[in-house]
């Protein structure tokens, strides 16, 4: 009896490859990228918080079986933005205390003309160049009005509907309950409609 | 519309956003991926991990036996460390009596001088 319940327990816990784990990190980099940026508003800033995700991933979970991966990278990605919220805050507190040996604005010292650039898509070569303006000014606005949502609104709406995981996986991710995740996704489609339609758009 | 349909259409939207993505930041990503994978090393992937993994998981434990070993490890060594020094501190405190003893019974004043009230306030006068 023992035997028989321990065998799918002992195939279930297939390993992560290296490959797989690179596969995996490939596929969802972008969009961790875009969730940290919707979070922190701050390039640089979202691809510290994507690649400690990475590292914290690699370094202590690369054991864990690859079905566990997605869930696993998003709660510690939320974690690791989480963090980087109570960081500044705390690296805010010692600026405002130095803010009187004044501040240098060097946002242009390091522009680089290659991040103009937008990588390469094959879905967009064929298409009408004024119909891909107007799709890039509502995917814009769109990430605009995301980056305005409340925290957990945001949160629970991008790990529900864009990660598509289901309610009680976002609610693990989130470390609330399930009541909690419906309230904040029904709200956070609410306000995403209302801010698009004040827009003008409608989807 | 419903919430599921207005959602879809909207992560339809972050989905070519994200397709957008800016080379250089995309390059960048690539970058943070490959130095993750290099700090990690070649993960192993031996049948006793796999074991070990599943037998933590039956019993409901999230953590890895190893994690468990080196915790039970760590509290030895204090356990063992606490138990040794006790017995260390009784031998000292046994050695440092007999040691008084010694001294007591083998000076050249009698032991009942000491219990001797008179003798004491004679020490204590100051001498001539």
């Amino acid at each position: 009896m023992l035997i028989i319940h321990r065998i799918p327990t002992f195939i279930e816990a297939q390993l992560a490859s290296h490959q797989e784990i690179s596969a995996f990190l490939a596929e969802v980099e972008r969009r961790a990228f875009k969730q940290a940026l919707f979070a922190v508003r701050d390039e640089d800033s979202a691809l510290d918080v994507v690649q400690d995700a990475m590292l914290k991933l690699t370094e202590k979970y690369a054991g864990k079986p690859v079905a566990e991966l997605p869930m696993l990278f998003q709660r510690i990605l939320q974690n690791t933005i989480h963090d980087h919220f109570r960081r500044q805050k705390v690296r805010s507190a010692w600026t405002t205390l130095f803010s009187s040996f004044g501040q240098k604005d060097n946002k242009d010292d390091d522009f680089d003309l290659l991040e103009t650039l937008p990588a390469k898509s094959d879905s967009n070569r064929t298409a009408d160049p004024a119909r891909q303006v107007e799709q890039g000014q509502i995917v814009g606005l769109i990430e605009q009005a995301l980056a305005r949502l409340p925290a957990r609104q945001r949160e629970a709406f991008l790990l529900r509907y864009w990660e598509e995981l289901d309610v009680a996986e976002t609610a693990a991710a989130m470390g609330c309950s399930e009541g909690s995740v419906k309230t904040h996704c029904s709200r956070a489609v609410h306000a995403l409609a209302e801010m698009l339609k004040a827009k003008g758009i409608s989807l | 519309m419903n919430q599921l349909e207005t959602a879809k259409k909207i992560t339809a939207y972050l989905d070519k956003g994200t397709a957008q993505l800016k080379a250089g930041t995309a390059y960048k990503l690539q970058l943070a991926r490959q130095a993750a994978l290099a700090a990690a090393g070649e993960p192993q992937r031996s049948s006793e991990l796999a074991l070990a993994g599943g037998r933590s998981g039956s019993l409901g434990g999230g953590r890895p036996l190893l994690g468990d070993a080196r915790l039970w490890v760590g509290i030895l060594l204090i356990a063992g460390g606490v138990l040794f020094f006790q017995n260390w501190q009784m031998a000292q405190q046994t050695r440092d009596i007999e040691e008084t003893d010694a001294a007591l019974l083998t000076s050249e004043l009698p032991i009942e001088a000491y219990l001797d009230r008179g003798f004491q306030n004679w020490l204590k006068e100051p001498q001539p």
